[in-house]
């Protein structure tokens, strides 16, 4: 009987143990090798550092596979990624479908680019339409996979973007001649701290603080004058006589119409007009006034110097025989 | 103890324990006409082993995790966790918890017991019937350890994960669903597989130690305790080595 249980609590053990190692296995991945995978292959000419195999192949960040294989091609400087992608992720297909769809979608600009997984630098390679579907591709020289195996390009990660921006912008730091900037910058603050130091700066300064203290009792003193009751019955004011002024602007505007103007102002042209033809008539009549007086005065001056001239008449010059 | 003595007896032990490792391996098994002690020795150290194994996992699996989530909420990465747990325990603390286990209730178990059976003087009488001792007293106990050890960690690794889990779920803002999808993520059958492997050389070593403290005890009482202690120390150490050793075989296969 005891060695019966024995044997039943061994059983149950070992039964126990094999289920749960079965179980883990197929939990952890044993279930993979029954699903039919597509291959995939793409190369990068960049660093692949922090790419492992086992890294997660993503299509717009849903995991869809597993990089399989990394592969250096010496001679032509760079690397093939080999993956393996789970058709079920992908909804409505099978593994032809799929293919074909795929090969569709690369026209259309499906590529795959090298992301990073977080702070840790491991990288993840992420498959999205990062290109437009008529831009060029580096395409490799030769392919090292067979025609089961399919091929879609990649696009510079972002990562090879911001180190190339990096070296730019160091380039361009290392051209930069800090030392003469230096030695300007030493130049300027000299003459800084001997301006600073100038008596006149200072006197200048204490004037300013005065003027300053002058504002500040001039704006305290407006302060109290202008308390708010002062201020809303000048507010009222302003109100009342903007009120005003509407009103008187009307009027005006009424009694401009009611004044007929464009008649008025052509009357008025037109008595100008008169007035300008008179004034030239008066003038005239001024300047033959003028040339009479002239006359009459030249007259007098002749009559003062000899009276006789008034009876006899002016004196005739001799006429020389 | 001078020098040249402490070197004469390790390498009297050294001579002594290759010569033990011989004459296992020269004796053919015969685990048919054994199965009534491979049965005992099997329900000794796997099925009777497996409450305690259980409960340290568990525990196991729960500090581990606790550690780590004192560290990683410092800097708002809870969810690395799971990988430490799962990574920690498949790799080294699944292995290597039911490996002490087996060496406090196994190992010293097995010295005791030949150790006392050399003091009653069994042994010479096995002799003396033509029944070659080391396949009689060694190669059920192997057999059972083998199988026992393995699946002994297979528990120990899920119940350490169910302990991480657990915790991380009562106590940190990870859901059971987050927990298991990032372990499945993380964990792959290879790294499993690898742990059991582990953990059946660790097996054969616990044997192996056990069994050569016992059959090397002097023949008397205190001598049988002193080689139980022996077998215990020289198992701890072994394990401890022979980890050290396959992790480094380990990470050039890369894992």
């Amino acid at each position: 009987m005891t060695d019966k249980k024995q044997k039943l609590r061994i059983g149950i053990f070992l039964l126990s143990g094999v289920l749960l190692m079965v179980a883990i296995l197929f939990f952890l991945g044993l279930s993979d090798i029954f699903k039919d995978k597509v291959v995939i292959m793409t190369h990068f000419q960049e660093s692949v550092q922090g790419l492992t195999v086992g890294s997660p192949v993503k299509f717009r960040g849903v995991q869809v596979g597993a990089v399989s294989d990394i592969s250096v091609m010496l001679n032509e400087k760079h690397v093939w990624v080999t993956m393996e992608v789970d058709p079920d992720y992908f909804k409505n297909l099978n593994r032809s479908s799929f293919i074909k769809a795929m090969k569709n979608e690369r026209k259309n600009g499906l590529a795959c680019r090298l992301e990073f997984a977080g702070i840790t630098g491991m990288k993840f390679i992420d498959f999205d339409y990062f290109r437009n579907g008529d831009t060029p591709v580096d395409t490799p020289k030769s392919f090292p996979g067979d025609d089961s195996v399919l091929y879609i390009p990649s696009v510079p990660s972002a990562f090879r973007d911001f180190s190339s921006a990096v070296v730019n912008a160091m380039d361009r730091l290392s051209k930069i001649r800090f030392e003469e900037i230096s030695n300007e910058l030493e130049r300027s603050l000299t003459a800084v701290t001997t301006l600073l130091t100038d008596p006149t700066i200072k006197s200048t300064l204490v004037k300013i603080n005065e003027a300053a203290d002058n504002l500040e009792s001039s704006t305290s003193a407006i302060n109290q004058a202008v308390n708010e009751e002062r201020l809303v019955s000048l507010l009222n004011d302003v109100e009342e006589n903007l009120k005003a002024l509407h009103n008187l602007t009307t009027t005006l505007t009424e009694q401009s119409r009611q004044m007929k103007l464009p008649e008025s102002s052509k009357s008025i042209r037109k008595a100008a007009g008169s007035v300008v033809e008179s004034s030239q008539d008066i003038n005239a009549t001024l300047q033959k006034f003028n040339r009479t007086l002239e006359s009459l005065r030249t007259f007098l001056d002749y009559i003062g110097s000899d009276p006789a001239a008034f009876i006899q008449g002016k004196k005739q010059k001799k006429i020389l025989k | 103890m001078n020098f040249e003595k402490f070197l004469t007896e390790i390498f009297a032990k050294a001579i002594y324990i290759v010569t033990f490792i011989g004459e296992v391996f020269s004796c053919p098994p015969r685990l048919s006409r054994r199965k009534r002690e491979f049965l005992y020795y099997l329900d000794l150290c796997g099925v009777k082993s497996l409450p305690i194994v259980i409960v340290i996992s568990l525990l196991m699996g729960s500090i581990v995790a606790i550690q780590g989530a004192l560290q990683m909420q410092k800097v708002g990465a809870e969810i690395f966790i799971v990988d430490l747990v799962g990574l920690a325990v498949l790799k080294e603390f699944g292995p290597l918890m039911v490996a002490m286990i087996s060496t406090g209730r196994a190992g010293s178990a097995f010295a005791a017991e030949i150790g006392t059976m050399k003091v009653n003087e069994e042994i010479s009488a096995l002799e003396t019937m033509g029944v070659n001792p080391f396949e009689y007293l060694v190669h059920p106990k192997l057999a059972a350890m083998l199988i026992a050890i393995p699946v002994l960690t297979i528990f120990g690794d899920a119940f350490s994960i169910l302990g991480g889990m657990l915790l991380s779920t009562s106590s940190l803002d990870i859901t059971l669903t987050a927990y298991w999808t990032r372990t499945l993520a993380v964990l792959d059958g290879v790294t499993f597989m690898l742990g059991i492997l582990k953990s059946a050389v660790f097996g054969i070593l616990i044997t192996f130690a056990g069994c050569c403290c016992g059959f090397a005890s002097p023949g008397d009482a205190q001598g049988v305790g002193r080689s139980a202690t022996q077998a215990v120390v020289s198992s701890i150490f072994l394990v401890v080595v022979a980890d050290a050793v396959i992790t480094l075989l380990y990470s050039f296969i890369g894992y």
